[in-house]
């Protein structure tokens, strides 16, 4: 890794580079995270390089990570500072990017971590007005629609079809538990009536906190056009509480309240339970994913059937 | 047959916590080894109560099929032989699984579908614990 990473450096800076410690970190179920310093001119760089694994939970797209990385610079959404793309995978081996390493730390229980409650309470208003921002993005005429596709009015379809197809390619055995689901969901789709750039896994855990303030958000490879519904499910989803709530102090509806002042859009509680449900369809059909990787060899992490997530599924769509 | 199996599996497990996780110290490697030591203490746990979970899902998926006219399969006759049991067991959650339009229309088994799944789901004996991988994180 260190001289394929000094290679790719050298042809990029025009220079010999060195190549410091290189290490693999454990975050990211999706992408391998190397992070690593290089110097050239003198000067010290603190990178990281994100590649492509050779079995992920999450099939996802680096052109669209690097797409929207590139466009939300200067908008206000604090995104990681993208160096070099290396998109058919001649560099590294497999698809990569390398950025600059951010300041801060990613604590992914922070909200309900040893912080004094309010303390927390601010924090997490700090990191959910930039779920209001990333919606409130003008990705029109910052020409994410051609890279990303606008969905029009029918987000809902959309993403539905999308994994409904994901779980049919991956799925190992069949699983009725989400057929009965999917059902459910196909008869209650909404429509949405705005779009926007949707995160797609928002949480305090992919973003980076430097002392009180969110320097990043992180992991954009999920990002798409969308309604933005599906976010506020995201982070409602009753499976994250442990990540996204302060019991008593920060609640889904808190959040939701927070979110609808900030964006001046009305919240639609039914269109936020069916995102709901379908989060946790995705969260199931990752961790189906997972499993296939893992029995055909090319994941070294063990996924066990989501059986306590297809319960939850359950009471959520009969509640 | 001692060491048994679950005897075997707790005691894979302990060497590789007592003799290899403290030589890494490499958070990766770390990572990935807590998820093997979790598996393997599921494992030692719950392998002895597959092949009865299998028979009862078999059978019970089996009952709600019959509640929407389906046809279902015998089971094996030797519920000794696990692979036969698992092909069992895939061939009628398959059938549930197309089944389900049908079911859907019908009140009574879609009901018995619906307890079935929260039945199963409590009694599935390899469900994922904390530290086990994306499920469990994902479930904390």
């Amino acid at each position: 890794m260190k001289e394929r990473l000094a290679a790719w450096l050298a042809d990029e800076v025009g220079e010999p580079v060195t190549i410091g410690d290189v290490r693999r970190t454990s975050a990211g179920f999706s992408r391998e995270n190397w992070i690593f310093d290089a110097t050239w001119a003198g000067a010290r760089h603190d990178l990281i390089a994100r590649r492509d694994p050779v079995g992920s939970v999450l099939e996802t797209d680096r052109k669209v990570e690097t797409a929207v990385l590139r466009a939300l610079v200067g908008t206000g959404v604090p995104v990681p500072t993208l160096r070099w793309v290396d998109l058919d995978g001649t560099r590294l081996g497999r698809p990569a990017l390398i950025m600059d390493l951010a300041p801060g730390t990613c604590e992914s229980f922070v909200l309900n971590g040893d912080r004094p409650l309010d303390e927390r309470v601010a924090l997490a208003h700090r990191i959910y007005d930039h779920l209001a921002g990333i919606h409130l993005v003008g990705w029109r005429s910052l020409g994410l629609g051609s890279a990303l596709g606008d969905p029009g009015s029918k987000a809902a379809l959309q993403a539905l079809d999308h994994w409904e197809s994901e779980l049919r390619r991956v799925q190992l055995d069949p699983e009725p538990e989400l057929t009965y689901v999917l059902a459910w969901l196909r008869a209650n789709a909404p429509a949405n009536e705005v779009t926007t750039l949707v995160h797609g896994d928002f949480k305090p855990g992919n973003v980076l906190l430097d002392g009180d303030d969110v320097s990043v958000v992180l992991d954009w490879e999920t990002a798409h056009l969308g309604d933005p519904h599906e976010d506020l499910g995201w982070v409602t989803n009753p499976l994250r509480a442990g990540e996204h709530r302060i019991a008593g102090a920060w609640e889904p509806q808190d959040l939701l309240d927070r979110w609808a002042e900030r964006t001046g859009w009305a919240v639609d509680p039914g269109a936020v339970r069916w995102w709901q449900v379908l989060a946790n369809v995705k969260l199931s059909v990752i961790v189906l994913t997972g499993s296939r990787a893992f029995v055909e060899g090319r994941l070294d992490r063990i996924h066990q059937s989501p059986v306590r997530i297809y319960r939850l599924l359950l009471d959520q769509i009969e509640a | 047959m001692r060491p048994d199996l679950s005897e075997q599996l707790a005691g894979i497990r302990k060497v590789l916590a007592d003799v290899v996780a403290p030589e890494l110290h490499d958070p990766y490697p770390a990572d990935v080894l807590a998820g093997v030591l979790a598996a393997l203490d599921l494992l030692a746990d719950s392998w002895a109560e597959v092949p009865r979970f299998l028979c009862w899902d078999s059978a019970a998926t089996g009952d709600v099929l019959r509640l929407a006219g389906q046809s279902v399969p015998p089971m094996p006759d030797d519920l000794l032989d696990l692979a036969a049991l698992q092909a069992h067991h895939r061939e009628v959650r398959g059938l549930l699984e197309a089944a389900m339009p049908t079911i859907l229309e019908h009140e009574v088994a879609h009901a018995a579908v619906v307890q079935l799944f929260r039945d199963r789901s409590e009694r599935y004996p390899l469900a994922a614990r904390p530290q086990g991988g994306f499920a469990a994180h994902a479930a904390r």
